[in-house]
C-alpha cells in the first residue's frame, strides 16, 4: 500500500474516531442525522469519485475503497450511504435537473434513497397504485426511506426515474441492518420524475461495483474483529484471559489473516480475471463467519447492542440480501471461469 | 428402538402447532419485538389452553419446539416463567415447593434463575454474589447481569457464594437461594437493545443487604453449585428445542417462499435443492440427539455428554439454517419473518453455556468415559 493510501485511511479513520464512534449507537437507533452528512461532505467523502462540477473530490479507486473500508468499520451504514451515492447516484444522475440534485446531495444538502428491488433484482418489487385524480403512485421499499428524493423504476418497470416520495408512516418494524439508513416502503409520486435511464443502467453500476462493495464488507470484518481481538485481550474467564484459550486465539487469528489477504487484494487487484467478483465472494463469506464469531467472543454482551459489535451481525447479512446478488454472481463467476454458460441448473 | 413419538405426544404437538399458528401471528411477534415487550396475554392463554404442562417433559420439550418454531421471542417468553423450577423440584423441601413451585405451576406467580453475573457466566465458580449468614437470615450483596424475567419474575433461585473460594476447588462453598424480588434491597434494570428474543424480559439485578430467611435456602449450604450444574443439564433439553423450533421454521418459511411467492423454476435449482436439503438433514439430526438425550434425562439417567451434544448442535444448527434462510429468500426474507429468526437463532449458541462451553463439558466427559470404558 503506498504513503498516500495509507495517508488517507488514517484521515478517514481520525475523522471516524472523532465524528461517528461517539455517536455510532444512535446513529443505529436513530438514523444518519444532517450534521454527520454535512461533516462527510465537508471532507469530500459523500462524492469521493463524482466528478468536481457536481461538488465531487474526483479521488481515485484506491482512495474510494479505503474510504468505504474505513467508515464501514466503524458504521457499516455510513459506508453504504457513501458507497450508493458515488458508485450509483452519481453515475446516474448527470444531466439537468438530475444533475442538480446531485450537487445538493452531495453537499449534504438534500438526500436521496434507493428503491430496494432495483438495486437488488433490477426491478421494483411493488404494487401501484392511482392517485384521486389519475396520477400514478408506487408503493416501493427503499433504502433510506426518511430521504427527499428516490431513485426507483417506473411503472413501466423499464425506466429509472428520480421522483418524490413519502415515508408510508412508521411502520412497527426495523430494518435487520443498515439501520442508520433505514428500509422501508415510501409511496412514490410518479408525476414531475426526472427520466434518468433504464434498468440496465442501474444493474450495471452493481455488476461494476464488486470491489467496492468487498470494501465495505472488509471495513465490517476490520471492525468487529477490533472489537472481538480486544475484548479477548481483557475479559477472563476460569482464571485466564480468553486470548489464552487456543480456539478463541485461533479463530481470532486465523480471521484476521483472511482479512488481510482480502485487503491487499482489493487495493492491488488491477489483474484481478474476475472484474472483482473474486474479492466479492470471499468478502461476503468472511465477513458472515466473522462477525458472527467476533459476536459469539463477547458472550452474553455481544448480544446487546450496546456493546456496538451485534450490528456488524445484522449489517453483513443484511449487505450480503442487498448489494450481493449470491447465485446470480456466482454464476457470473462460474461463466468467467468456464468461459461459457454455466451453473444454471 | 422406536423414533416415533407416542399418539398422545402427536396429537398434543398438533395442538400446540394450531395454538402457535392462530396466536403468534406476524403482526403480534413483530409488535413485541419491536417494542421489546413481554406478551402476558400469551402467557395465560396458553396455560388456559393447556400448552403448558410443566409436570410432563416431553410435553414440555414438544411444545418448546413447535411454539419457537413460530416464534421464539413469544414462544420462549410464554414457556420461561417456570426457569429453574426444576432446581426447587429436585433440591428444594416441600414447604418451599408448597409455598413457591405451586403458584407457579398455577401460573399465578413468574420465576427466573439468577446465575450469570457482570463478571462472567461460563466460568460460574467465579461468582461474587455473596451471602452472609446472620442469625436466622442471609444477608445477599452483588449483582446479576442478563436475567431472563428479571423485571417480571416474582421470586428467582439465586447462587450466591457462601463461604470464601478456596482457589483450587473454586465451585465449593456456594449456595442456592430463593429470592423473591419484593424483598428489600433488591432491584432491576431492563436490559434493552436485544439482537433477538425481544419479548422477552432480561434484566440486570441488583442486590443491595437483601436479607433472605434461612428457610429460603435450597437443599444444603455449599451445593449450589452442584444444583446448577444438574439443572442445566436438565434445561440444555429445553435450549435444544427452542432452537430446533428456530431452525425448522426458519425452513417451514423458506419452502413457503419457494413454493408460492418465488420466481417460477427456483424449487428446480440444484444450489436451492441442496441448501435445502443440507437445512433439513441437520434439523433431523439435532432433532435425534435432542430426543436421546430426553429420554436419558427423563428416565432419570441423565446423560450429560449427551445433553450437550444436544444443545450445541442444534443451536448451530439454527444459526446455520436461519442464515440459509435469508440467503434462499432475499427481500421476501429481509423484509418479512424470516429475518426474526436469524436474529433470535443467535442466542441459542450463548445462554445456558456457550458452544464453547458445550465442548469442554463434550471433552471432559469423554476423558472420563473413556476412564471406565469396557
Ligand atoms: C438474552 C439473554 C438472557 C439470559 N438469561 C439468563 C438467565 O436467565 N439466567 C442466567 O443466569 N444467565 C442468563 N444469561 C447469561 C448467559 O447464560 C451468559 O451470557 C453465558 O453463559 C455466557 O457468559 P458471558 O456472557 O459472561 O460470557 P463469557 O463467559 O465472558 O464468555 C465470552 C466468550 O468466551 C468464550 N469462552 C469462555 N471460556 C472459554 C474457554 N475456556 N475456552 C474457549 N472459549 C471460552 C465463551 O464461549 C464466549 O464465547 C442470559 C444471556 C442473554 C444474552
Amino acid at each position: 500500500m503506498n504513503d498516500d493510501l495509507k495517508l488517507m485511511k488514517e484521515t478517514v479513520r481520525d475523522f471516524s474516531t472523532k465524528n461517528i464512534e461517539n455517536i455510532a449507537l444512535k446513529i443505529e437507533r436513530e438514523g444518519i442525522d444532517k450534521d454527520l452528512l454535512k461533516k462527510l461532505a465537508e471532507q469530500g467523502f459523500l462524492g469521493a469519485t463524482a466528478p468536481q462540477e457536481y461538488g465531487g473530490a474526483e479521488l481515485d479507486n484506491a482512495s474510494y475503497r479505503a474510504i468505504l473500508e474505513e467508515l464501514s468499520s466503524f458504521s457499516p451504514s455510513v459506508g453504504v450511504l457513501v458507497f450508493l451515492y458515488n458508485s450509483i447516484a452519481s453515475k446516474l444522475l448527470k444531466k439537468g435537473k438530475a444533475g442538480e440534485y446531485l450537487k445538493e446531495i452531495l453537499s449534504g444538502e438534500s438526500t436521496l434513497g434507493f428503491g430496494y428491488g432495483e438495486i437488488l433484482e433490477g426491478y421494483g418489487n411493488s404494487t401501484e397504485t392511482k392517485g384521486s385524480d389519475g396520477r400514478t403512485i408506487l408503493k416501493r421499499d427503499v433504502i433510506f426511506p426518511t430521504a427527499k428524493k428516490f431513485i426507483v423504476l417506473d411503472d413501466t418497470g423499464e425506466n429509472l426515474i428520480l421522483a418524490n416520495g413519502k415515508i408510508k408512516g412508521a411502520e412497527n418494524k426495523k430494518s435487520l441492518g443498515i439501520r442508520g439508513l433505514g428500509i422501508s416502503d415510501v409511496l412514490i409520486e410518479t408525476s414531475g420524475a426526472e427520466t434518468l435511464g433504464n434498468r440496465s443502467d442501474i444493474v450495471k453500476a452493481i455488476e461494476d461495483s464488486s470491489l467496492e462493495i468487498a470494501a465495505i464488507y472488509l471495513g465490517i470484518i476490520k471492525g468487529s474483529l477490533n472489537k472481538a481481538i480486544d475484548y479477548a485481550k481483557v475479559r477472563t474467564t476460569f482464571d485466564h484471559f480468553l486470548k489464552d484459550y487456543s480456539p478463541v486465539a485461533f479463530s481470532l487469528s486465523s480471521l484476521r489473516a483472511e482479512e488481510e489477504l482480502l485487503r491487499s487484494y482489493i487495493y492491488e487487484s488491477d489483474a484481478d480475471f474476475s472484474g472483482g467478483l473474486s474479492a466479492l465472494i470471499f468478502s461476503e463469506s468472511l465477513s458472515k463467519r466473522a462477525t458472527k464469531q467476533a459476536l459469539q467472543t463477547h458472550g452474553g454482551y455481544g448480544y446487546l447492542e450496546d456493546f456496538g459489535v451485534e450490528k456488524f451481525y445484522r449489517d453483513a447479512m443484511t449487505i450480503s440480501t442487498m448489494l450481493f446478488r449470491g447465485r446470480r454472481d456466482r454464476k457470473r463467476l462460474s461463466e468467467e471461469v468456464f468461459g461459457t454458460e454455466a451453473g444454471n441448473l | 428402538m422406536d423414533f416415533e413419538l407416542s399418539d398422545e405426544l402427536k396429537d398434543f404437538r398438533k395442538m400446540v402447532r394450531e395454538f402457535a399458528l392462530s396466536e403468534f401471528t406476524s403482526e403480534v411477534a413483530r409488535k413485541r419485538d419491536f417494542e421489546e415487550s413481554y406478551p402476558d396475554d400469551l402467557r395465560i392463554k396458553s396455560l388456559q389452553k393447556g400448552i403448558i404442562d410443566f409436570a410432563n417433559p416431553w410435553k414440555t420439550m414438544v411444545a418448546i419446539e413447535e411454539l419457537c418454531r413460530v416464534d421464539a421471542g413469544l414462544g420462549i417468553s410464554v414457556t420461561v416463567p417456570y426457569f429453574g423450577a426444576e432446581v426447587i423440584m429436585l433440591f428444594g423441601n416441600d414447604a418451599q415447593k408448597e409455598k413457591y413451585l405451586s403458584e407457579v405451576n398455577k401460573g399465578k406467580k413468574m420465576m427466573g434463575l439468577a446465575v450469570t453475573e457482570p463478571g462472567g457466566g461460563s466460568d460460574v465458580a467465579a461468582n461474587k454474589t455473596e451471602a452472609v449468614k446472620s442469625g436466622n437470615k442471609y444477608i445477599l450483596n452483588g449483582s446479576k447481569m442478563f436475567i431472563t424475567n428479571g423485571q417480571i419474575a416474582d421470586f428467582f433461585v439465586m447462587l450466591a457464594r457462601t463461604s470464601k473460594a478456596d482457589s483450587t476447588k473454586k465451585h465449593r462453598g456456594m449456595s442456592t437461594f430463593i429470592v423473591e424480588s419484593k424483598f428489600k434491597g433488591f432491584s432491576s434494570n431492563k436490559l434493552e437493545g436485544k439482537l433477538g428474543v425481544r419479548a422477552t424480559n432480561t434484566a440486570e439485578l441488583i442486590l443491595n443487604n437483601i436479607e433472605v430467611p434461612e428457610e429460603n435456602l435450597i437443599g444444603e449450604e455449599g451445593k449450589g453449585f452442584y444444583y446448577i450444574m444438574t439443572f442445566f443439564n436438565i434445561s440444555r433439553v429445553f435450549v435444544a428445542a427452542q432452537a430446533i423450533g428456530v431452525a425448522q421454521g426458519a425452513l417451514d418459511r423458506t419452502l413457503e417462499y419457494l413454493k408460492n411467492n418465488a420466481p417460477s423454476g427456483e424449487m428446480q435449482n440444484e444450489h436451492v435443492q441442496f441448501t435445502l436439503s443440507d437445512m433439513a438433514t441437520r434439523i433431523e439430526a439435532a432433532r435425534l440427539l435432542m430426543y436421546k438425550a430426553a429420554s436419558y434425562l427423563f428416565q432419570f439417567k441423565p446423560n450429560p455428554t449427551i445433553t450437550s451434544m444436544a444443545k450445541g448442535y442444534a443451536s448451530e444448527t439454527a444459526v446455520f439454517a436461519s442464515e440459509k434462510a435469508m440467503e434462499l429468500t432475499g427481500l421476501y426474507g429481509l423484509s418479512g419473518d424470516l429475518e426474526r429468526y436469524f436474529r433470535d437463532a443467535k442466542i441459542m449458541e450463548i445462554w445456558e453455556g456457550t458452544s464453547e462451553v458445550e465442548k469442554l463439558i463434550i471433552a471432559r466427559m469423554l476423558e472420563k468415559e473413556s476412564d471406565s470404558s469396557e
